[in-house]
């Protein structure tokens, strides 16, 4: 038994009110509960209690839950939630790398830098967080400007904070101190606000794609 | 009333015994996925729920909370090909093996065979202490 038009826009409607109207899931979501219903129907329940049994059975996936990992204060329906984790998880990592790599590596380094070092050392990385703070802040803009709703842009938005370092960076007047020694601290510091542009890029592109795709899929 | 009531916690209650497998299961959905895969052409989710619960007679079932968060991580590491296609009045997403998918399965299967069997040691009476 097929469903009609109507049985499936109801459907799409239940989706969307639960808030999981992600690209990159709800084709899926919406072929599995209406392949459900067409199961059950099939086993002689009406369209009615065959949808009630199956939202039955949705109810704790879409209900809102938050991680850890992504910060507490950003809640979503479970599907989406455990996608992102999934997604993010590695990064995760990353930032811790970014943090402790630099400390790391340059807490035995007793070289002093010649004047020349030291200025040609600062310069790049002012010009880099600078240039880096400012592709943060495009793909801020072009993602809240953003009609399309995907995972990558839920995980995105968990991201925006990650701006403040990169912010705060732009006020280190050196990297090193007056001892011409390397300032870790700064150094963790712009690293922790690469690895949140890098993350960000990321699924800045992964966002993109899922769009082309379901673009792709609307000719279909 | 009481048909209809009994019809719906068929559907909906899953019996305590099956807890402990599902925790088993877990580990091993990629490879149940891939594994399937390599038997069939191509398959969309609910195809995917629906044979694991036919091959196990019920036993365990895949949550869908838990089967596209791992097609997708899938797809992400280049294991499985998407193929959209239209099924009556909607779409669909098929998944098929890559190449690289292919091999990944027959690993992962050895893998899944050095586990059993090392379990099996573990397990077997022949070895108890008893």
């Amino acid at each position: 038994m097929e469903l009609t038009k109507n049985q499936i826009q109801e459907i799409e409607n239940y989706i969307e009110v639960n808030n999981v109207d992600y690209l990159d899931l709800k084709i899926e979501l919406l072929d599995h509960i209406v392949s459900d219903i067409e199961y059950k129907m099939n086993k002689g329940f009406s369209f009615e209690s065959a949808l009630q049994l199956t939202k039955q059975k949705w109810s704790k996936h879409f209900r809102s839950s938050s991680s850890i990992f992504l910060g507490l204060q950003f809640s979503t329906s479970k599907v989406v939630l455990k996608k992102a984790v999934k997604e993010f998880r590695s990064f995760y990592v990353l930032y811790i790398i970014s943090c402790i790599l630099p400390f790391v590596i340059f807490r035995n380094v007793l070289v002093d830098f010649t004047e020349n070092t030291i200025s040609y050392v600062n310069s790049f990385l002012k010009i880099s967080t600078f240039l880096a703070l400012l592709y943060f802040v495009y793909i801020i803009f072009k993602v809240s400007f953003s009609k399309e709703k995907t995972t990558y842009s839920f995980i995105l938005k968990t991201q925006y904070l990650g701006i403040s370092l990169l912010f705060v960076s732009q006020f280190f007047t050196s990297y090193f101190d007056n001892l011409g020694k390397i300032n870790i601290a700064f150094i963790c510091f712009s690293c922790a606000g690469f690895a949140t542009t890098y993350t960000c890029h990321h699924f800045y592109k992964k966002h993109l794609l899922e769009i082309a795709k379901n673009k792709k899929r609307l000719c279909l | 009333m009481t048909a209809v009531i009994a019809r719906i916690n068929k559907y909906t209650i899953k019996p305590q015994k099956n807890m402990g497998n599902q925790k088993l299961f877990k580990g091993s959905l990629q490879t149940i996925i891939l594994k399937l895969l390599a038997q069939n052409d191509k398959m969309y989710g609910y195809e995917i729920t629906q044979k694991v619960k036919e091959l196990t007679k019920g036993e365990l079932k895949i949550t869908e909370g838990a089967l596209y968060p791992a097609l997708h991580k899938l797809e992400a590491d280049g294991l499985l090909d998407v193929e959209v296609a239209k099924v009556g009045n909607r779409l669909r997403k098929y998944y098929k093996l890559t190449e690289h998918g292919t091999k990944e399965t027959a690993n992962k299967l050895a893998e899944m065979q050095e586990f059993l069997k090392t379990m099996q040691h573990l397990v077997n009476p022949k070895f108890s202490l008893e």
